[in-house]
């Protein structure tokens, strides 16, 4: 889901980057007014396991790759606004470092993974959970919230890529960018993410709430009322 | 509080992230093992250019923008052993790891101050 440079053309990602830096200069701003000495350890730890849950790449045999953000289970514990920062560090870091993800497609891949994601995610939680502390009712939010927020994100970059065509078009008609029409980007980056990559995504979801359920609840954001 | 004593209370955190830095290699394996290939949609222009039978212009103008220092979390080209395709992708998870710890020793430092 990391779009490369050449992807995207100005028209999208010049917007893209705009909303982005507007959103995260937002969430620094509230995370500021939390943010104890006590929790910059938990950024980090938070920041670097998204940075690695990233690079255990699952296949769908003989077809593409992909894998999960972790994006949803640090916003269920640190929140949305410390989820924002944390992931885009990690977020940032793969594109100047490792060119994972374009840098005229920060902007893109940050709104995707680390904007839509954790705000998805802790909405699907809190209307699937409800007030209830039945585990049973817990775990599944907690599953579908992982399941569902990769899914819309994988979705909405899937759109960004199909719009190219309509957007920007050589004088011979050839796409400038990315060539895949809305009808062949959607349905292939859907297909993989609700069949394979979202229930990647909900299981880690699943399981690493379920320990910090048992071991740190009162840590938990969603938890608290 | 030091930033030493807040990670002591984390250790089975830190263990954790650890672990998974040494089991990234997997990430490497599993897709070589079912023939799976890159991601959807972030494919190099030359695959794009087999795929569609053109290299749109724009995408083959911006591909080179920016050369990371450590590309596909390697130093090595395409044709390396897996072994040492999966030292890379170690190392790559220590430096992700460091330069996060960097900036949030920096962070820690800053609001300590205020």
């Amino acid at each position: 889901m990391h779009i490369p440079d050449g992807y995207l053309g100005p028209q999208t990602y010049v917007p893209l980057y705009a909303l982005f830096v507007g959103i995260i200069g937002l969430a620094v701003k509230k995370m500021k007014k939390k943010l104890t000495v006590k929790l910059v350890p938990f950024l980090g730890m938070a920041s670097a396991f998204t940075f690695l849950i990233m690079m255990f790449n699952v296949p769908i045999p003989g077809g593409s790759s992909g894998h999960a953000v972790g994006a949803a289970i640090v916003a269920l514990i640190l929140g949305p606004w410390s989820a924002m920062v944390s992931v885009s560090v990690a977020l940032i870091i793969q594109a100047l470092v490792f060119g994972d993800g374009g840098i005229t497609a920060i902007g893109a891949n940050c709104f995707n993974m680390a904007i839509v994601m954790p705000v998805v995610a802790i909405v699907i939680f809190k209307i699937v959970a409800g007030k209830s502390g039945n585990i049973v009712r817990l775990n599944t939010a907690a599953f579908l919230s992982g399941y569902i927020s990769l899914n819309i994100a994988a979705i909405i970059t899937a759109i960004q890529f199909g719009i190219q065509p309509l957007l920007a078009t050589a004088p011979n008609g050839q796409p400038l960018y990315a060539p895949y029409p809305l009808k062949v980007a959607v349905p292939a980056m859907a297909m993989e993410h609700l069949l394979l990559f979202g229930f990647v995504e909900g299981l880690v979801t699943l399981l690493l709430f379920n320990y910090f359920n048992k071991t740190d609840k009162e840590f938990i954001y969603v938890l608290k009322s | 509080m030091s930033l030493n004593l807040e990670l002591m209370k984390n250790k089975k955190l830190i263990i954790g992230l650890l672990v998974l830095v040494l089991l990234t290699p997997i990430g490497i394996y599993v897709p070589k093992w079912f023939n799976a290939e890159d991601a959807w949609g972030e494919w190099p222009v030359e695959t794009i250019k087999e795929k569609m039978g053109f290299a749109p212009k724009g995408m083959q103008k911006d591909a080179e923008l920016w050369h990371a220092p450590v590309p596909d979390y390697s130093l090595g080209d395409e044709n390396i052993s897996l072994t040492k395709q999966s030292g890379y992708y170690i190392l790559s998870g220590i430096i992700g790891i460091a330069i996060i710890s960097l900036l949030s020793f920096g962070l820690f430092k800053l609001i300590k101050k205020e």
